[in-house]
């Protein structure tokens, strides 16, 4: 992280002798413009990665749009075209506006993982108890 | 020390900015996990909708109330606004510039007004075809899901109005660095609460 060399103790330094300090100070400036062109690519990359989430988004937002705008097919077929579209934006937008990616820390991933076997025992759990419970008490709910 | 992988959620400082890189990752994980705990939170909501969804008591249904152009508006306004934060994440990382940053967040806050504004015509004009909260379950429901994201929406502008004039007073130190990082998660957040909201109550009841 900073930019002087430590050395392991003071004896080493005395061993490797002036020289060595004065090799340091020499390329100390390359180091640096080295450092500032890692700086800019990362830059120039994550601003075409954010355009990317951008572009990706609009078409999976306009895409089942268009297809229930102009009602394309059939009411069954559109609700699976929709639930896939939005599971698909759903990564985009967390791979390219969360920034959350696989090689992410042990901990992030498994927060994530878990809240969505919680999200998917509660909801769909419910929805499965609820829409069961209807039929049984002939009560038919279509949604 | 590797900056190649990712240490929080959101757009990693790295290099750029070493010691708040270091302070992002205890606050930007216990943000995460309240984020978490939020969407369970929506995850439920959303439950109950899909379970109400034919409880319409004769009311009125999704295809009278809902104005797939003014959802479609709303949409854009929101992913935009998602765009420009990311945006303004850019410009919070690399050569902290006040200006650029300000101006980013000042054209999110509007496009996050922007989208309240559709939001709430919609629900007058809802209200003025009759469909109000204590018509139906299903009117409850829908109620109780889609304010429940605009407000969401309208904290996340409250929280970008304080932060605005955060970096006017004290321009960007660690702690200013570290709540625009924060709000750019709780904004993505919401623009993905809101995919759900517009895939599962607007496209899937007009479909």
């Amino acid at each position: 992280m900073s930019e002087q060399v430590h050395y392991p103790d003071e004896q080493a330094r005395d061993q490797r002798g002036e020289s060595w300090t004065v090799f340091h100070a020499a390329i100390a400036p390359l180091k640096r413009e080295e450092k500032m062109r890692a700086q800019r690519r990362e830059q120039r990359q994550e601003f075409w990665s954010y355009c990317w989430g951008l572009v990706l988004a609009l078409v999976l937002t306009l895409v089942p749009f268009a297809m229930v705008y102009w009602a394309v097919l059939p009411r069954f077929s559109l609700l699976i075209v929709i639930g896939v579209f939005a599971l698909a934006q759903i990564i985009v937008h967390i791979r390219f506006f969360l920034r959350i990616g696989v090689r992410q820390k042990r901990e992030d991933l498994q927060l994530i993982l878990f809240s969505a076997l919680l999200l998917i025992i509660m909801v769909a759990g419910t929805i499965w108890i609820m829409f069961n419970l209807a039929d049984r008490m002939s009560m038919p709910m279509h949604p | 020390m590797s900056y190649e992988t990712f240490r929080y959620p959101g757009l990693n400082l790295g290099r750029a900015h070493p010691e708040a890189h270091d302070a992002a990752e205890t606050l930007m994980f216990g943000f995460w996990v309240f984020m978490m705990s939020d969407a369970i939170l929506f995850g439920m909501v959303f439950g109950t909708y899909v379970i109400q969804l034919d409880a319409t008591a004769g009311g009125p249904g999704p295809r009278d109330i809902y104005d797939i152009k003014s959802v479609l508006i709303q949409t854009m306004l929101l992913l935009a606004s998602s765009f420009t934060f990311g945006m303004a994440s850019l410009s919070n990382k690399h050569k902290g510039s006040p200006p650029r940053l300000l101006a980013w967040l000042v054209v999110t806050l509007l496009l996050g007004v922007g989208f309240l504004v559709f939001e709430v015509r919609d629900f007058l004009s809802m209200f003025d075809m009759g469909a109000v909260p204590s018509r139906s379950g299903f009117l409850s429901a829908f109620f109780d899901l889609v304010p429940l994201h605009g407000l969401h929406v309208t904290c996340a502008c409250i929280w970008l109005i304080c932060l605005v004039g955060q970096i006017a007073r004290y321009g960007l130190d660690t702690d200013v660095k570290l709540s625009v990082m924060r709000l750019a998660l709780f904004w993505h957040f919401l623009d993905i609460i809101w995919i759900a909201i517009f895939s599962v109550v607007y496209l899937a009841g007009l479909a």
